[in-house]
């Protein structure tokens, strides 16, 4: 039998390479490769504490993260092409303006 | 034997992530991330979300990855700048995820030691079905308000894209 | 319940394991026995035969991203449509409604979008 422990140690982990992942990556497409993996991590413990607290929420609160998910990365990657269109640049340090 | 699975499948998980952030070329860090979500859902089968796992390969390995492809295919690969790839302040950045792993790995190592699997969920699952039974009772009459919100939200993504993606076309 | 639920899953198992070593196998069989007598040409890129021609990393257009975003859009519909097929007989009319405002909603979606032109193929 796993303790609850070692999902959320699991968990925790992939957060903080995600973290890493988003802190250090200049491309921003890899940045948000970096966040999914963040996301997926909490995903991860959310559905670990509805198994070991007998509750299904957790797992209903994993869909609708899904779904944002899948919204954020629809609209986060059309905002980079348009930028990629406008200024044919993909790291994150050269999109300094808002306005252009 | 199960924690046989358990290691196998969280290990995987780890270096898959790990090789997402390591990884030289973007196209290799998607692979890589599809490796992830695959060895989530088996996790996720693990603790009985078996619905939840075939989402997490249907939604994420499959349509959101995809739309990474695109996105990938869509800039010009040589603009991406594979070599000068990592910003300046990374070693900082490395301790700060070490720090904060460490800080969380304490808390849930000294936490939550009470709690035993398979409470009241699992009855729950025999009295009503499977798990996508017992997530459809409660998604369609507890959660009807966010259920309507989702589609709201999609709704905007959509509108959002066709607007970034199109309008701009147009003006270019 | 945990042994009994897991253990149903042990024919995925067993499939996974022979699939992935059928396919491990043949590519090692077929690395011991064939001859390899690598040349230029036969490294190049098939392209049907005619010479290949630029790089392999051509930008795609766009218009593929706008196809791609609404199967996105509707794939997590799907996500939702699923568990209410399951339970529809048990949770009665109410439930119907629901999903026909949630569809209406995501329609609308789809009616902007082919308004805009974001469905036709332009070059």
């Amino acid at each position: 039998m796993i303790s609850l422990n070692w999902y959320l140690v699991v968990s925790a982990l992939l957060f903080c390479i995600g973290l890493i992942g988003v802190l250090v990556k200049r491309n921003v497409i890899m940045v948000f490769l970096c966040l999914e993996l963040m996301l997926n991590a909490a995903n991860l413990s959310l559905v670990a504490f509805s198994d070991y607290l007998g509750n299904i929420q957790g797992q209903i609160f994993t869909i609708f993260n899904i779904t944002v998910a899948a919204a954020e990365a629809v609209v986060g990657l059309a905002i980079i092409i348009s930028l990629y269109r406008n200024r044919a640049m993909t790291n994150v340090d050269d999109f300094n303006l808002l306005k252009w | 034997m199960i924690h046989l699975f358990f290691l196998m499948f969280s290990l995987i998980a780890v270096i898959a992530s790990w090789r997402v952030v390591a990884a030289k070329h973007i196209i290799h860090a998607v692979l890589w991330l599809v490796v992830t979500f695959f060895s989530t859902a088996c996790l996720f089968v693990m603790l009985g979300a078996e619905f939840l796992a075939a989402i997490q390969i249907l939604v994420y390995a499959g349509a959101i990855i995809i739309l990474y492809v695109f996105a990938i295919m869509l800039v010009n690969v040589k603009d991406l700048d594979i070599k000068a790839h990592f910003h300046k302040h990374r070693r900082l950045a490395k301790l700060l995820g070490l720090v904060i792993f460490a800080e969380l790995g304490l808390v849930f190592l000294q936490r939550f030691t009470f709690l035993q699997a398979k409470g009241p969920l699992a009855v729950q699952q025999a009295e009503w079905g499977g798990n996508s039974e017992v997530i459809g009772r409660l998604l369609y009459t507890d959660y009807i308000l966010p259920f309507e919100l989702a589609s709201i939200i999609l709704l905007v993504a959509i509108i959002g894209a066709v607007v970034l993606a199109i309008t701009q076309e147009k003006r270019a | 319940m945990l042994l009994s639920g897991l253990s149903s899953y042990i024919p995925v198992l067993v499939f996974m394991a022979i699939s992935g070593a059928i396919g491990f196998l043949m590519l090692l069989i077929g690395r011991l026995w064939r001859p390899s007598h690598p040349y230029k040409e036969k490294l190049s890129p098939y392209e049907c035969g005619i010479e290949p021609e630029g790089d392999a990393w051509e930008r795609v257009i766009p218009r593929y991203y706008v196809y791609a975003m609404l199967f996105l859009a509707f794939d997590v519909e799907a996500l939702f449509l699923f568990p209410w097929a399951i339970v529809f007989d048990k949770i009665g009319w109410f439930a119907f409604i629901e999903m026909v405002l949630f569809i209406i909603v995501l329609l609308i979606g789809l009616v902007y979008a082919w308004a805009k032109g974001a469905l036709d193929w332009r070059y």
